[in-house]
């Protein structure tokens, strides 16, 4: 069932379009991958969906209602919560505070059901695997551990929908790879989740199905194996004389 | 993974030392017969206080309010206006002064909501400018240069003062302590952090905003009128940038948005201008040349400088062992 309709999305800045008549879906309890090369509009779709940016015209639909041009707040208290492609955190308050800001006000969520407010957040930096005090000030991490901060931060309000822009930019492949085992386990737990990456590699791994976007459409969709195979996408990241991607 | 235990940090000396130096101001009526000391006193509390509002809003939520003073004065203008008509128990004026302010903060806060940084800072010193044009301007309403005078005192002895004043700056010390503790305070920090960040995270900026300046308000609000009672009049004075400037001074050579640090820079701002009064033609100056030295060897403040020679002498003594 798809929970959420993005239907003829367009948004353009000063006379440039950034996306034009965009359409897709995302599936309930899916990971799905947003993919393309720079500049084509990804990073500005979930603007978009999360309230950043109100669209020129077009419908984002979340379980029928229509969510486009509504607060960020107000998005968020429906289930839908963002990374951003620059590791954002509130710097100069502790990891522990970081986290609390963003908690739900409901008793427990979904993944983290321990009544006492302190004892959810230290749950919540164990799910992630944080390894730094939680008294330590955010400005100090390093960056893997930055994007799991992102992260805590993002789970705490118990979202429905997850939506992660570039979270293993920065990283080694092993920090990577720990990353991609916390989506993976935060998808188990029921979380549904839109990646933009340009990590192909990570993508490839942790997506059930990608949407490929260039200059702002959409030029391709399916499951990764058929994504990997489309000439389109080989053409769109590699030009015309590509080959079929890594 | 960290205990609930570890996350705070509890330093037993700080305990220690708050408390000896409340038992200390407790006793001092006591041990000398200086009313004029205690009288400064009391004005250093007051600016304390006030200054803590102010510190609420910048130093925590990053708010940087050029405009303040204006809490301060409709506070003492309210008390002004309403003992010349009505009496009214000076528990519920000082309320009743808290409570103009926020509604005056409503009247600022809604247009300049939009406002960021300096836009914010100068459209606030806008308003204020307006407050005191207008107490100049109407001397049938306000008095004037001369303002409303012969209000009724609140506490007549300067002991009493003295307690009171002590009373409201720890009542506020301890409310803001616990509002940061709280998740609602992390809330409001966060807005200094990273407005952007903190839609992100579900807040409702506007609303926040909105609720911490009017918290604010009510503190400059009820201090702005206890001023008023203890002096028994009310100028145009308290709505002057120049008292705005006092305690944006008082808190960044104290420590901006340290909660603590108000108290030493309103001591050292108030003792200085009792005791250096000939130099009043200057304290413009002085309180520019105080800010600039500050930001320039300890952006952190009296309170900063202290904690940074606390680390070193606390590194010493772990290395020495």
């Amino acid at each position: 069932m798809a929970i959420l309709k993005v239907s003829n999305l367009t948004k353009s800045f000063k006379g440039l379009t950034a996306v034009s008549n965009l359409h897709f879906n995302v599936e309930e309890g899916e990971v799905l991958g947003l993919m393309g090369p720079n500049g084509a509009g990804k990073t500005t779709v979930i603007n978009l969906i999360t309230g950043f940016l109100k669209p020129d015209s077009g419908t984002i639909s979340w379980h029928n209602e229509n969510i486009a041009g509504m607060k960020p707040h107000r998005i968020v208290h429906r289930g839908i919560t963002r990374t951003f492609q620059q590791a954002r955190v509130f710097p100069n308050i502790s990891i522990f505070d970081n986290v609390i800001v963003g908690l739900s006000q409901s008793d427990q969520t979904r993944l983290f059901s321990a009544p006492d407010p302190k004892q959810r957040v230290l749950d919540i930096l164990k799910f992630v695997e944080m390894k730094t005090k939680p008294s330590i000030l955010a400005k100090d991490l390093p960056q893997d551990e930055l994007r799991r901060l992102e992260i805590a931060r993002a789970i705490s309000s118990d979202p429905k929908l997850l939506l992660l822009d570039e979270p293993v930019s920065g990283l080694t492949p092993e920090e990577s790879d720990s990353i991609a085992d916390i989506i993976t386990r935060l998808n188990k737990a029921g979380i549904t989740l839109l990646i933009i990456e340009h990590v192909m590699r990570m993508l490839m791994k942790v997506s059930h199905r990608l949407v490929v976007m260039s200059s702002g459409t959409k030029l391709s969709e399916g499951t990764p194996e058929e994504v990997r195979k489309d000439p389109l996408v080989a053409e769109a990241y590699l030009g015309k004389e590509g080959e079929e991607l890594a | 993974m960290m205990s609930k235990a570890e996350v705070k940090g509890r330093n037993p000396i700080r305990a220690v030392s708050v408390f000896l130096l409340l038992c200390f101001a407790a006793a001092l009526p006591f041990l000398t017969q200086k009313q004029y000391l205690l009288h400064v006193i009391i004005l250093a509390n007051i600016l304390a206080t006030f200054a803590l509002s102010w510190d609420f809003l910048a130093g925590f939520m990053g708010q940087l309010n050029l405009g303040h003073s204006m809490f301060f004065g409709i506070g003492a203008y309210a008390i002004g206006f309403i003992t010349m008509a009505y009496q009214i128990p000076p528990i519920l004026g000082l309320i009743l002064g808290g409570l103009i302010a926020v509604f005056l903060s409503f009247i600022v806060g809604i247009p300049c909501l939009r406002l960021r940084g300096p836009y914010y800072a100068i459209a606030t010193l806008a308003f204020s400018q307006v407050l005191f044009t207008l107490a100049m301007g109407l001397p049938k309403l306000t008095g004037s240069e001369e303002g409303i005078t012969k209000i009724p005192k609140f506490i007549v002895s300067i002991k009493g003062n003295y307690y009171f004043s002590f009373f409201l700056l720890v009542a506020a010390v301890v409310a803001l302590k616990f509002l940061f503790r709280s998740k609602f305070g992390k809330r409001l920090i966060s807005l200094r952090e990273d407005e952007r960040l903190s839609e992100a995270a579900g807040i409702d900026t506007s609303a926040y905003k909105i609720i911490g300046a009017a918290m604010s308000a009510f503190l400059a609000g009820v201090v702005g009128a206890y001023n008023c009672y203890y002096h028994g009049n009310v100028t145009p004075d308290m709505l002057s940038i120049s008292l705005t400037f006092s305690v944006v001074a008082v808190v960044v050579f104290g420590g901006i948005g340290t909660l603590y640090g108000a108290i030493p820079g309103a001591y050292v701002l108030t003792f200085l201008n009792e005791y250096l009064y000939f130099l009043m033609n200057y304290r413009l100056l002085i309180y520019a040349l105080v800010i600039m030295l500050m930001l320039l060897y300890s952006s952190g403040g009296l309170l900063g400088l202290v904690r940074e020679r606390l680390k070193v002498f606390e590194n010493g003594n772990t290395q020495s062992k």
